[in-house]
């Protein structure tokens, strides 16, 4: 495991290895032993898993529920459906579009270089809504995600990311690993999110 | 009209392992007895979460109560068949009540009562100041951040959990977590030296 591996997994599981995968925190360990720049690293991640810490978890009240229960009086039963598959939806439907075809991909692909090397906008807008504006809009077609993808600093950083240089190549397969990444990693994310 | 129907007779040994669909199948009849059981067994969940998200109690408040009438009032329309699961579709629905009411509020701007709120000599007025900027810190990150850094690192979901009750991927959840973890990083190095 080299320090950049690390950094990255310390970031996202904190410094208590009893949280990462076992195989990482074998070779974590390996190397805090090893390396003081390593066991820097560790605590300082520490230093913020305290502070996180501070505000405890609080118990709903029971004034509360009183209130909630007195409230049902004027909230009538209605079986109005409430959205909350749309974001499962969008990516059935992002799916079907992902895989249509290596022209479309590869277009898409110079769509994006062309766009960033006008530069990136800050935000991300549907193409074919022009009138979209500046406001912040979820990534949800192929431009969007590519898009972000090369706003994102991180997006290097993550081990198993395809590289970007090869999915500007013609090859059809390297360029459905990257859409598949990149899906999977920016699906309704805006740049605020990065 | 609401409903106005008397709880059905409570089944008492059985209450404590009735599922979650079982008590919102009942709340969609207008069950209230259902509906506390309910509120009970997921309340603080939803209340913490709440707190942390909204960043103050009365905010919190609001957010819980309009989270469990909504709840009270659609619970019909919750659907066991290929639809998700309870506490996700809750979490979803308090989700969306805590970020509707923080986008309202945005103007807020709570920073610099807890970044230059002086030097602390009491350790407990520390304390406090400490969890006054934590909660301030968490209130700028951006709001599916916050929700990840909730849901995981406070709450102990796994990311998976975190990823379907968000509407994302696991991947997306650790791009999320790891942005949150930094930027809280950035916000709180004034209190901490070793950040």
């Amino acid at each position: 495991m080299d320090m950049k591996r690390f950094e990255y997994l310390l970031d996202l599981h904190g410094a208590d290895f009893a949280r990462w995968a076992p195989d990482d925190a074998a070779l974590a360990q390996i190397l805090v032993d090893a390396d003081p720049a390593a066991r820097a690293l560790r605590q300082r991640a520490q230093a913020l898993d305290t502070l996180l810490s501070a505000p405890e978890a609080e118990a709903m009240p029971e004034a509360l529920k009183r209130r909630i229960m007195a409230a049902l009086n004027d909230a009538p039963v209605a079986a109005r459906p409430i959205n909350d598959n749309y974001p499962a939806r969008r990516v059935r439907m992002l799916r079907a579009l992902s895989y249509g075809g290596m022209a479309l991909a590869a277009s898409v692909v110079l769509f994006a270089l062309a766009f960033t090397a006008g530069g990136m906008n800050q935000s991300v807008t549907s193409p074919g809504s022009p009138g979209a504006g500046p406001q912040q809009m979820a990534a949800s077609t192929q431009v969007d995600l590519f898009l972000l993808a090369m706003a994102d600093p991180l997006f290097d950083e993550a081990e198993d990311a395809p590289a970007l240089m090869p999915a500007r190549t013609p090859d059809g397969a390297v360029i459905d690993l990257f859409l598949q990444s990149v899906e999977e990693r920016y699906m309704g994310m805006t740049t605020e999110d990065l | 009209m609401h409903h106005m129907t008397e709880p059905t007779p409570v089944k008492q040994a059985g209450d404590a392992t009735e599922s979650d669909e079982t008590l919102i199948g009942r709340v969609a009849t207008g069950d209230r007895r259902a509906f506390a059981r309910f509120m009970d067994r997921h309340g603080d969940f939803i209340y913490a979460t709440a707190v942390r998200l909204t960043g103050n109690r009365a905010d919190a408040q609001d957010a819980v109560q309009d989270t469990f009438l909504r709840v009270w009032r659609n619970a019909g329309s919750w659907r066991p068949d290929g639809g998700a699961a309870v506490r996700t579709w809750l979490y979803r629905i308090a989700h969306n009540v805590c970020i509707d009411m923080l986008r309202k509020r945005r103007p807020q701007n709570v920073l610099s009562e807890t970044i230059d709120s002086g030097v602390a000599t009491d350790s407990a007025v520390q304390e406090q100041e400490t969890k006054a900027a934590v909660t301030n810190a968490l209130r700028q990150l951006p709001e599916r951040q916050r929700a990840v850094l909730v849901l995981c690192h406070y709450q102990g979901l796994s990311n998976a959990e975190a990823a379907t009750m968000i509407g994302t991927t696991v991947k997306g959840v650790e791009s999320l977590l790891i942005r949150a973890r930094r930027q809280m990083r950035d916000i709180l190095k004034p209190l901490h030296n070793g950040l």
